[in-house]
């Protein structure tokens, strides 16, 4: 009986925490249309304790996209998450973002005035067109969670996910991220256009992209989320899938091919974000599907490649040869058959 | 730059070694083969093989350093053509011009071969199967030319070639794949040559095991029939049954084939024809065939030709005779009546292994009658026949060679003195006579005009040249030697192309029958005396015992020529010089079946009623045969029977009276003497003839006709019998292999099936729940073999992609269930074991829907489907 409960129980949890992340795609996808899979890829890191950096072609819906999810998680009032947007420019400065030491004439003492880093959540528009200095500072933040200036650090909130975007295109004039600030990224994804259905969708209800955007309710709170990211941390990985893992990070260091291959912070970032995604697909256990979608945006930007051949190939024919390991994979489970 | 180098370097190396060598070993082999066998190649083909090398090297080289072939090919034109010019235009000996000329475009032909093959190496991608190709095509063309066909000796020649085929082949794609030199891919290399070389004489090997038996059998018969066709230049073996034909063709070849120390014997005769009236001397007769009345003086072949004036040729089909039935060819035997002493001969010839479509006989035969060979000599003589000819009474073996007998002296000035009575041939039909005097036009045939004219400078009347170039072959020299000798192997002649005869009559003077009976032939139509090459068999009189009968044996398979004389029509003419061989035979001559039966009378018909008390019939006549001469009636004519003393026979089998029964239909056979003394004028009427006939008629020998359905059982039975008994002793390791084969055809066919059953019953019933992961194979496999591959798709995405919408079914659900108890620790509920024990049934059935059965048969008979299921398609990634 009292096992029966339990597992009421636990369903019952499962069901509450499943609907709390089904609340928060559906709010954000009222806006965005047609990007689900990405939506849910960015949820995961959400929930990993990570970042996302997102790559497309202007007019794409990165910003839009990045400013949904801040609405649907935080709102601009004091009891709710702080969300910040920073559009960053060469001439951008450090302590633009950090904020900076003033003089108090009441208290006759420098105070440190907080800049827009000392948020919920952020959103990094363009940043690969600040200046070096400027991009570290706020990589040195994402990495370490506080910001030391002068001989003060300050910590930053308990939640705090970094959004940023990048043009591709229009390199002239930008500080192109080197392969180790990338690595502070979970993921790196690019949103690729629509599909011609949803396109012409969107076209018909232009109108209604505002009026949502403004219409974008705060579903999640700061508990929540804070909830949600402690329930990854009970997502079941199979060694087996672990074992994939790995043979996916190791392969790349044997690949010919590849000149930088994947670091073991790299298998750790994976590992998080199979567990978010898995939740995010509410499941409580990770399956090779979980892997088959991640590998790329999680594992390609890290790694530098031979040519441009390499670059198409190389990880995807790793990550299939392991679904199909996996695929083929006969697991004895003799306590439970 | 530098790294670049270094590859082509090494690439270059590579193809030197692995490629270029081997070649040049095997194109070696290849040339010393050639060499033995054609003039042109001139033997050196060890400097052939240093330029064929020097091509291939200096190509391999230069095109690999990116050289263009164009242009360098038209350099290389070029210069062999400047060469040839000058060499050409060199002021030699003109042969030595000529010689030097041939020389130089076998080497050059080679050169660019060698140019060819290594600018292929190093350029092509699939030249070495051209190139391997190339080399087995002359290999086939080597062993071809050879006139020993060994199988020892083919495998010698086709075991390395094959080898080689397969190495550079394999070899060459191996080359192409290093696109850049390390140890470790280096080694790979080296162990997979290693290992299919290893593997492919493995195979070899268990192959030869497995085949040595039916191998030295087949070598065997090889051999002998190589032999028997060699031995004899005349005679051919039908394949099927072993027996002997002659040629209808016939050439002065460089061998006649090696003599055989056991002849074989071909037929026995008996020819009733003696010199006196006594019957003591025996006056043999050559056996004709045929005759070969047209020449090819390009390939100096004598033929048969199919048009000839007064044809005297008889040629009765034997096989489709009826025992006891003859056929006369009355035309034939007018003509030959017609000249001035001659005389009908019987003769009675007794097959041994001369085919049964062959018949000779003495000339001019115009009768011929298959006889039954006696039962005690049934086992010797496979069939008889009786010929009638009507043989000049100057037509005899003997005449032929001067004789020290006196008696034969005195024939042979008899003869001669009858013969000089014809001094012309004036009074032939012109067609006849241009038709047997007809020569080719060629320098050969002039030089022997005059050698002929040389010879017979003496002489006036045909005879008298007749002789005089007899005497010509029959020379001796001061030593007592003579001129011309009988060899079975005279040798080619120096010049390539020359003619044979030519070499025969004026240089080597040695031949055999052939070279001398065209030698002979074209001499006396030189003379303008009318004259043709016949094939038969030479007789040679051997026996004291059984005078009139004559063995024949294979080397006595003869050509020679027939001379016509006015009045006294075709007379034999041998000029072959003796050849000691065939005067005596190696074994003693065997027993003749001294007497033929001679049925005085043979009729068959229908059996209409038994008399079983007097063993009576009552015999509906439809074709009747008395003393030789044939009868047939129209509606059958009655008559009476008497079988009591009757041997009654089915085929071989001996019957008794109360097995015959009405309506069966035979021939009767009566050796009665009485019968004998009917002799009824040429045209007396058929019912007369009746009346002559004594009733009953005693008969001897009853032969029933065989029914078609009682032959068919025969056939049965014999297939039944010992033949299939000698071949299941000779073809077991054929037949096994075969059955190996079609097993694993079957088997291989079968196994996608058997696979999918095995999975299924897996998945079943190992325990009360299904195998989540056997169910889970099966589908997969059922569906990869209706060509639904998961290719690089997760099996939750094939599910929900392909599969679900493909065939409507719920496989993405059933995956999520396996996944789960795959992945997850926490355990399925009962509902999810419940959906997953009874999905795979409805999965199935929605499946066949879809498809239908023909199409599923088809779809599992795809063992490349089957294959694709279990090697790792990640690798073809895009």
């Amino acid at each position: 009986m009292e096992q029966q409960n339990e597992t009421i129980e636990q369903n019952q949890q499962q069901s509450q925490i499943t609907g709390k992340i089904k609340l928060l795609i559906d709010n954000i996808e009222t806006v965005i249309k047609g990007k689900r899979s990405k939506i849910e890829m960015i949820v995961s890191v959400l929930l990993a304790r990570g970042h996302v950096l997102l790559e497309d072609n202007p007019g794409t819906g990165k910003t839009l996209l990045a400013r949904t999810l801040a609405q649907s998680i935080a709102a601009d009032n004091a009891r709710g998450l702080q969300f910040k947007r920073i559009q960053f420019t060469p001439d951008l400065l450090p302590m633009d973002l950090i904020g900076s030491h003033v003089f108090d004439d009441s208290k006759k003492d420098f105070i440190f005035k907080k800049g827009p880093l000392f948020c919920n959540v952020l959103l990094a528009d363009e940043i690969n067109r600040a200046s070096p200095k400027v991009q570290s500072a706020l990589l040195e933040s994402m990495a370490e969670n506080q910001i030391t200036v002068g001989d003060a650090t300050y910590k930053l909130q308990d939640l705090f996910f970094v959004v940023a975007t990048q043009n591709p295109v229009e390199i002239e004039g930008t500080y192109p991220l080197p392969e180790a600030q990338l690595d502070r990224f979970f993921i790196k994804l690019s949103l690729d256009y629509v599909d011609g259905e949803t396109e012409a969708d969107i076209y018909r209800n232009y109108l209604l992209i505002d009026e949502n955007l403004h219409a974008v309710r705060q579903v999640l709170n700061f508990k929540d989320i804070l909830e949600l990211q402690a329930e990854v941390n009970k997502i079941y990985v199979h060694d087996e899938i672990t074992a994939s893992v790995r043979n996916i990070v190791v392969g790349t260091r044997s690949d010919a091919n590849i000149l930088l291959p994947c670091s073991t912070r790299s298998g750790i970032t994976f590992m998080k974000c199979l567990k978010a995604f898995a939740l995010v697909n509410s499941r409580t256990f990770v399956i090779e599907d979980d892997i088959k979608t991640l590998a790329h945006a999680v594992l390609h930007h890290r790694i530098i490649f031979k040519n441009n051949d390499a670059r198409k190939k190389s990880l995807n024919a790793l990550v299939d040869k392991e679904i199909t390991r996996l695929a083929k994979l006969k697991i004895e489970n003799d306590d439970r058959s | 730059m530098k790294t670049d180098k270094k590859d082509i370097l090494i690439k270059i190396l590579l193809q030197l070694i692995f490629l270029c060598i081997p070649s040049i070993v095997a194109t070696a082999f290849a040339l010393k083969g050639l060499n033995e066998y054609y003039t042109v190649f001139d033997n050196n083909w060890l400097i052939q093989t240093c330029l064929f090398l020097a091509g291939i090297f200096i190509a391999c080289v230069l095109f690999n350093l990116r050289l263009r072939f164009l242009p360098v090919t038209a350099i290389i034109t070029c210069a062999f053509i400047i060469i040839r010019t000058i060499i050409s235009n060199i002021e030699l000996y003109e042969f030595d011009t000529f010689f030097y000329l041939v020389r130089f475009q076998v080497l050059s032909a080679l050169f660019i071969t060698g140019w060819i093959c290594g600018w292929g190496f190093s350029r092509l991608k699939n030249f070495a199967i051209i190139f391997a190709a190339a080399i087995i095509l002359i290999a086939i063309f080597v062993t071809v030319s050879k006139s020993e066909f060994s199988l020892v000796g083919i495998f010698k020649t086709f075991l390395p070639i094959i080898l080689f085929a397969f190495y550079i082949v394999y070899m060459s794609s191996a080359v192409r794949n290093i696109a850049t030199f390390s140890r470790g891919r280096f080694f790979t290399f080296l162990r997979n040559l290693f290992g299919i070389v290893a593997l492919f004489l493995l195979m070899m090997f268990v192959a030869g095991l497995l085949m040595k038996s039916a191998f030295t059998e087949i070598e065997a018969t090889w051999d002998n029939k190589a032999k028997k066709n060699e031995l004899d230049g005349l005679l051919e073996r039908n394949s099927s049954d072993s027996t002997y034909k002659m040629k209808d063709r016939m050439r002065p070849n460089p061998t006649f084939g090696k003599g055989k120390e056991n002849p074989e014997p071909m037929f026995v005769a008996y020819i009733n024809n003696y010199l006196d009236d006594r019957q003591e001397i025996p006056n043999p007769l050559y056996f004709v065939s045929h005759y070969l009345t047209n020449f090819d003086s390009f390939t100096e072949t004598f033929e048969k030709d199919s048009v000839v004036p007064y044809n005297d040729l008889f040629q009765p089909v034997p096989s489709d005779l009826n025992l006891y039935f003859s056929e006369t060819d009355t035309a034939i035997m007018n003509i030959a009546m017609k000249d001035t002493l001659t005389k009908i001969v019987d003769a009675d010839v007794f097959n041994i292994s001369l085919s049964p479509e062959e018949f000779v006989a003495p000339i001019t035969s115009f009768f011929y009658q298959p006889v039954a060979v006696e039962d005690d000599y049934k086992t010797q003589f496979k069939s008889a026949y009786r010929v009638k000819s009507v043989v000049s009474d100057l037509n005899s073996a003997y005449f032929v060679y001067p004789s020290r007998d006196e008696l034969m002296l005195i024939y042979q000035q008899q003869r001669y003195d009858m013969l000089a009575m014809v001094e012309n041939f004036d009074d032939l039909p012109e067609i006849f006579y241009s038709y047997y005097t007809s020569l080719p036009n060629n320098d050969f045939i002039d030089s022997l005009k005059n050698l002929t004219k040389e010879i017979t400078a003496n002489a006036e009347i045909p005879v008298e040249k007749i002789i005089a170039i007899r005497n010509h072959f029959f020379a001796v020299d001061e030593f007592g030697e003579s001129v011309f000798k009988y060899t079975e192997n005279p040798g080619i002649p120096g010049i390539p192309g020359a003619s044979k005869l030519a070499h025969f009559l004026f240089e080597s003077h040695s031949g055999y029958c052939a070279h001398f009976a065209g030698a002979t032939l074209f001499m006396l139509r030189a003379c303008g005396i009318p004259s043709r090459l016949t094939v038969g068999f030479a007789t040679v009189d051997r026996s004291d015992k059984n005078k009139g009968w004559y063995w024949f044996y294979e080397d006595q398979a003869h050509a020679w020529v027939q001379i016509y004389f006015p009045k006294f029509g075709w007379l034999d003419f041998d000029t072959t010089i003796g050849n000691d061989d065939m005067e005596e035979s190696p074994q003693p001559d065997g027993t003749p079946p001294m007497q033929i039966n001679k049925a005085n009378f043979a009729g068959s018909g229908k059996i209409i009623t038994i008399d079983t008390a007097n063993k009576y019939v009552d015999f509906a006549l439809e074709k009747m045969t008395i003393n030789d001469n044939e009868y047939i009636f129209e509606t059958p004519q009655q008559i009476i029977l008497d079988m009591a003393s009757a041997k009654i026979l089915r085929d071989t089998v001996n019957l008794k009276f109360s097995e015959l029964s009405d309506n069966d239909s035979g021939l009767s056979l009566s050796f009665d003497d009485d019968l004998k003394n009917i002799q009824p004028p040429m045209n007396t009427p058929k019912s007369e003839i009746l009346e002559m006939i004594p009733k009953p008629v005693k008969i001897d020998e009853f032969r029933m006709d065989v029914n078609k359905d009682s032959k068919k059982e025969d056939e049965k039975t014999n297939t039944d019998g010992s033949p299939q008994e000698n071949e299941k002793n000779k073809v077991p390791a054929f037949v096994i292999c075969l059955i190996i084969f079609a097993a694993l055809l079957i088997f291989a066919f079968a196994l996608p099936y058997m696979i999918f059953k095995y999975y299924k019953c897996r998945s079943k019933y190992k325990s009360k729940n299904a195998n989540m992961f056997y169910v889970y194979k099966t589908s997969l496999f059922l569906l990869n073999q209706l060509c639904c591959e998961r290719k690089n798709l997760t099996p939750l995405q094939f599910a929900s992609v392909e599969v679900d919408k493909k065939y409507e079914t719920e496989f993405e659900k059933f995956i999520m269930i396996y996944l789960q108890f795959k992945y997850s620790d926490i355990e399925i509920t009962n509902e999810e074991k419940e959906f997953a024990n009874n999905f795979y049934c409805n999965f199935e059935n929605k499946i066949n829907k879809k498809h239908s059965k023909i199409e599923f048969i088809k779809r599992f008979l795809n063992i490349k489907q089957t294959l694709k299921f279990y090697t790792d398609n990640y690798g073809t990634a895009k």
